[in-house]
């Protein structure tokens, strides 16, 4: 559910620089982003019937998609981290001009990576933002990449085989995933809606659990890591409507094998967004969808970033009757703020409660936007 | 003591206002015109490397490609792991036509790699990336566009080839540092993708920029892992090598400007020297007076420099003042001509240099100084008594005439033999020509008498006595008037040397024209020196053009530029010549039969004449050139008269061209015409069959010769202004020396008043004799000014550019030459002749 992040990007170009100040400034532009895309767009009006492998690569019809994986991983001594590698893509027109050029494109791309160290408490963020031309960025179904220059997720998502690859300075990370859960279509069959106008709405499927092995190196230390990760698979020509201010996103890993997405419109007047929705998963069962009425999620603690100023919820209390579920929500590390073109929280997560009376654990993402 | 001589000093001064301020304006102009060149000069200088080094940012080393960088060697580096930031780079100076016509150089970067190179290129100085990817976007800096009048939104029409193309401007950059704002001043600004499909150079780049870490060892790591990564077409430099290769092509025309400065100043010495000597030989009684009353030498010594010191302080803070108002005016002309043959500069604000300022203030008070030096001598050394012997001292002259005549032949050979004994060298050139004059000088007393003799007996045949007290009078004042007529003498023929050189190229390259532009027609895009690359005629146009019934053979020329394995580059043309205009070149070395029946076959080559001398090439050298096929030695097979590059070019024929580069297109096209065709008729119908879109320039052979003299006429502007200076300052000098010379004998002439002569026979006495003075000068000035032209046109052009000129002395310099020495003379006569004719007798003979 990170709809809205990528349509930020047109704005966000406006910061290839590492100008701060800048950013701030041309995110404020929030009714820039509102404006109607350009009706030459594909929308997503109705459900549809994904066809892989076709749909795990580019839909250059659409304005916007991305690429998501998010993770959680630990070393031999159960030093434990997390991990974000996201690829972007944005069309800034649905045509390239009319160049006699290979570097003219329509599309941007952009990509961030993370690491969090939950026992050192740091965090670590970089982004990168690349022209989808020349093969310096782009993505293909198949066989299957999406890159952007020497950051790289590839393999064959259908039979569950992903290597995921990034180093940017002394970080770096390359993952082997193997899926542990079957795909997992969001919203009404793949369609998510974001909003009331038709359209805003996106195709969306995830792939809730994949067995994640690999090396990380962080400040010079390279280890052999292990764990688990999520992908999210997301395609729109979507916008902002008028009042929605951002919104809170989990994906929360149970260790009995149960997963919970759950995402929370947020209005500018405070009150719940009727788009805001959960889904319940558990590997071999039909998922539940669960309506914003059928949950609950409460703020217990507040962070405030040191550098932006900007104060993030950081505990939680989710509980959804319909399944007996109850549990505390808890960054690994709380300041997991991006503080890259866009700013926003993107961090690992531990969960600890009971679902139908059993205590239960896991772990998780939590994505915090327009705070 | 002391307080009683500086109240002496003050009040001869004081008394004298007109000579004194001669001289501080003496001195004022001679620095002026040291600080006006040097501030130009260095103000175009600083304004390029600025902008050179803001074009490259903070790139340390930057990937170079023959003919270009493939784009893929862009990728190969973008798509590696762990290398340092690389940004992709094509750049070419561009002619604008709409909304001005203005040269800028295009830009065209890739955003997203942009960051760590450009500053500019950052949303805090305005700039989007992403308006950039729309395709026509193009950014400008607001003062660029304000100089412009663009505004956003409005089409920036420029011409590729012969070809318009457009962008939109989308937005304005603010920079936001004095290095940005350089950077971005004639610059505009545009994607990749838009550069690449504007220049229609599908696939290619310009350079790629490199950020290296600053430890050698990571720096060899990366630069060896690079290197590893690009094709063998393309190599790694340091950035800077690209700005240092143009600030070497300007080198010379830099010590030129400076040497015509100091040639100035030179000029100002003299005229200083002159001043001075008078303001010391004035007083002679007085110093008689003060020596009898108790000073000592050594306060007379002092005294007379304090004055010297406090006329050069002034005329030196003035002069600092002067030369920056000149300045402003030079700099104009000297990036026009900068901007004409060698690159693009703008120079938006002058650089102020604190050498400049300390070395023009060492001229000038250092001048002063040494002018009153021997002045100062003279008056310590000579007894009280000798001092107030008017007399004395011109027999101490005149028994030295013949010593200083010895010493000014002596310093002749001396000049002449370093002449021939300094090579290629260009300042011992300038020394040795400073040489010369001081011995022209030297040798000015002698000739003076000598001349004086001979022109007495016809001065008394023509005008009586009259005639013979003003001869006379020159020769018994030789102290005072010989250094006049040698400091006129001398300013004069610096002038006179400068007019003789500009004429002599002038109708040296008028030939030129005439004999090598021999097609009927000649057909070009409108491109300047900096831009001529891209200069290429659409094939529309050369089949349109060349399939004229009336066209009986075309030559066509495209302008290319030879990368040598060096890495230096070589200015070339690649020409499929029509017989007739084969014939046109004149070989300076070479068998025209030989050269012409090899040009074609093999790799060969021939080279103008500066090339040969700048990097001293002859028939059966070789030049190693990087071709599209790797390097080959290419063989020069002669060299040719060439007047259109200081820096030398070279030719080679189409047929070796296309072997080796592969590349069809033409610069220009020359056509022959059918025996008896109309030509004006021929051109208005090939104009008008210009294809739809084409700009082109469509000319006669005449007219081209016609343009080719304006740029030739630009060029040497500055030099106009500066030899219009060094009469100026020549005219103030002696202006003020004259004068004070003839106040100094109101008394003489009070006695020719009382002993019955007229008050218009005093003026005509004083204006003869003022006037006979200028003649004089003009007079020595006219050889001085041709030995001086020649040293100018055979070392220091030639040390300096390489061109064999055709000496053209043209009777108009020397005329002029004269008639400024004489109207300056009779200007400085006017005053005193006015004056004296008024006292009346007794006042002036009342100190006797």
């Amino acid at each position: 559910m990170r709809v809205h992040l990528a349509c930020l990007l047109l704005a966000l170009l406006a910061a290839c620089s590492d100008e701060r100040e800048s950013v701030r400034a041309s995110l404020d532009v929030g009714d820039l982003l509102s404006a109607p895309a350009d009706p030459r767009f594909e929308r997503a009006l109705e459900p549809r019937e994904f066809s892989f492998p076709a749909d795990h690569g580019p839909h250059p019809g659409f304005q916007t998609e991305w690429w998501y994986f998010t993770g959680t991983l630990a070393d031999a001594t159960g030093h434990e981290f997390g991990y974000q590698l996201t690829f972007f893509r944005r069309a800034l027109a649905p045509e390239a001009p009319a160049l006699d050029s290979a570097w003219a494109t329509k599309d941007i791309y952009m990509a961030h990576f993370t690491l969090a160290d939950a026992r050192n408490g740091t965090f670590e963020a970089r982004e990168r933002f690349e022209r989808g031309a020349l093969d310096l960025a782009g993505a293909r179904a198949t066989p299957w990449r999406v890159w952007l220059r020497d950051w790289s997720v590839e393999g064959d998502l259908d039979a569950g085989n992903v290597r995921l690859r990034a180093q940017d300075g002394d970080l770096e990370l390359d993952l082997a995933l193997r899926s542990t859960s079957a795909l997992v279509k969001q919203g009404e069959r793949g369609l998510s809606r974001k909003g009331a106008a038709p359209g805003n709405a996106s195709y969306y499927y995830s792939i809730p659990r994949m067995r994640s092995e690999g090396t990380l190196a962080l400040r010079g230390e390279r280890r052999a890591v292990s764990g688990e990760s999520w992908f999210d698979r997301e395609w729109s020509t979507s916008a902002l409507e008028e009042g929605q201010v951002g919104w809170d996103w989990f994906a929360l890993r149970l260790e009995d094998g149960s997963e919970l997405m759950l995402y929370r419109m947020r209005r500018s007047d405070v009150s719940l967004d009727p788009f805001s929705s959960a889904i319940f998963t558990r590997n071999g069962l039909e998922p539940r969808a669960l309506g914003s009425s059928e949950f609950t999620l409460r703020e217990t603690a507040h962070w405030t970033s040191p550098s932006s100023g900007a104060s993030y919820p950081s505990r939680w209390t989710i509980e959804v009757p319909a399944l007996g579920l109850a549990c505390e929500v808890e960054p690994l590390v709380a300041d997991c703020e991006l503080r890259v073109a866009v700013r926003y929280w993107e961090g690992a997560v531990r969960v600890s409660g009971t679902l139908d009376a059993r205590a239960i654990s896991g772990r998780g993402f939590v994505e915090l936007t327009g705070y | 003591m002391i307080s009683l001589l500086s109240r002496a000093s003050l009040r001869y001064l004081s008394r004298h206002p007109a000579q004194l301020v001669l001289a501080i304006l003496g001195v004022a102009v001679g620095v002026a015109v040291v600080v006006g060149i040097d501030t130009a000069g260095a103000s175009a200088r600083r304004s390029f490397e600025l902008a050179t080094r803001a074009l490259s940012g903070s790139a340390t080393h930057v990937v170079r490609g023959t003919p270009s960088v493939p784009e893929e060697a862009y990728t190969a580096l973008a798509l590696e792991s762990g290398l340092p930031p690389a940004a992709p780079v094509v750049q070419r100076s561009l002619a604008l036509v709409s909304p001005a016509s203005r040269t800028l150089d295009l830009l065209g970067v890739d955003p997203f790699a942009e960051g760590p190179f450009r500053s500019y290129t950052s949303a805090s100085a305005g700039f989007d990336g992403a308006a950039l990817l729309r395709g026509d976007g193009a950014w400008l800096s607001r003062t660029t566009a304000g100089e412009l009048g663009a505004k956003i939104g409005d089409e920036l029409i420029f011409l590729v080839g012969s070809q318009r193309r457009s962008v939109r401007l989308a937005g304005l950059v603010d920079p936001q540092s004095e290095l940005a704002s350089a950077a971005l001043a004639d610059v505009v600004l545009v994607d990749i993708s838009t550069a690449q499909s504007m220049l229609a150079i599908r696939g290619q780049l310009t350079r790629i920029d490199l950020a290296l870490p600053a430890a050698e060892q990571e720096r060899s790591a990366a630069l060896a892992r690079i290197s590893g990564l690009l094709p063998a077409s393309c190599a790694v430099e340091p950035a800077s090598r690209r700005s240092e290769t143009l600030a070497g092509m300007t080198r010379a025309f830099d010590i030129n400007l400076r040497a015509l400065g100091f040639l100035a100043l030179l000029v100002g010495v003299f005229l200083v020297y002159n001043t001075m000597t008078f303001a010391v030989v004035q007083r002679r009684p007085l110093w008689g007076t003060l020596r009898s009353i108790g000073a000592t030498r050594g306060e007379l010594f002092r005294l007379v420099c304090a004055e010297a010191l406090a006329i050069g302080a002034l005329g030196t803070v003035l002069g600092l003042g002067l030369g920056m108002l000149l300045a402003q005016a030079l700099v104009r002309l000297v990036t026009q001509t900068i901007n004409d043959l060698y690159y693009v500069v703008s120079v938006r604000e002058l650089s102020l240099e604190p050498e400049v300022f300390a070395e023009a203030a060492a001229l000038g008070i250092g001048a002063t100084l040494l002018g009153a030096m021997f002045p100062a001598l003279d008056a310590m050394r000579t007894a009280p008594r000798a001092i107030l012997d008017r007399a004395a001292q011109e027999s101490r002259l005149r028994a030295r005439i013949g010593w200083l005549a010895l010493f000014g032949l002596l310093a002749g050979t001396a000049s002449i033999a370093l002449l021939q004994a300094s090579g290629q060298n260009l300042p011992l050139g300038f020394a040795a020509l400073f040489l010369m004059l001081f011995a022209a000088a030297l040798l000015v007393p002698g000739a003076t008498t000598v001349l004086c003799r001979l022109i007495a007996p016809v001065a008394g045949a023509l005008a009586g006595s009259l005639g013979r007290i003003a001869t006379r009078g020159i020769t018994s004042h030789l102290a005072r008037s010989s250094v006049a007529i040698a400091a006129l003498a001398i300013a004069l023929s610096a002038t006179a040397g400068m007019g003789i050189l500009v004429d002599s190229f002038r109708s040296t390259v008028v030939r030129w024209l005439d004999t090598t532009l021999v097609a009927d027609v000649y057909i070009s895009s409108p491109s300047t020196f900096s831009n001529r690359e891209s200069a290429v005629l659409s094939d529309e146009l050369v089949t349109r053009m060349s399939s004229d019934a009336r066209v009986r053979g075309t030559t066509t020329f495209r302008d290319i530029d030879l990368e040598l394995a060096s890495g230096d580059k070589v200015f070339a043309t690649a020409a499929a010549l029509h017989p007739k205009s084969r014939d046109a070149y004149r070989f300076l070395a070479g068998d025209p039969a030989r050269i012409w029946s090899s040009f074609t076959e093999r790799d060969t080559l021939i080279v103008s004449e500066s090339l040969a001398r700048h990097r001293s090439l002859q028939p059966g050298s070789t030049l190693d050139v990087r071709t599209a096929n790797g390097v080959r030695p290419f063989e020069v097979l002669g060299v040719f008269r060439d007047y259109s590059s200081d820096q030398g070019w070279a030719m080679l024929s189409r047929e070796t061209w296309l072997r080796g580069w592969n590349d069809p297109r033409i610069s220009a096209l020359g056509l022959f015409l059918e025996p008896g065709s109309d030509l004006g008729a021929a051109i208005a119908d090939l104009r008008a069959s210009v294809p739809e879109g084409d700009i082109v320039k469509v000319r006669s052979g005449e007219e081209l010769v016609t343009a080719s003299m304006e740029v030739f006429d630009r060029t040497f502007s500055v030099t106009r202004v500066l030899r219009l200076l060094a009469g100026v300052v020549a005219i103030l000098g002696v202006v003020g020396a004259l004068l004070a010379m003839e106040l100094e004998r109101e008394r003489e002439m009070g006695v020719l008043r009382a002993i019955g002569l007229s008050p218009a026979g005093l003026k005509r006495v004083v204006l003869g004799q003022t006037g006979l003075l200028g003649a004089l000068a003009g007079l020595f000035a006219v050889p001085i000014g041709i030995a001086v032209a020649m040293v100018l046109i055979l070392v220091i052009n030639a040390r300096s550019f390489g061109w064999t000129l055709d000496i053209q002395i043209s009777p108009r310099v020397l005329a002029e030459t004269f008639a400024i020495a004489l109207a300056s003379a009779l200007i400085a006569g006017a005053y005193p002749a006015w004056r004296m004719a008024r006292l009346s007798p007794a006042q002036t003979l009342r100190g006797e």
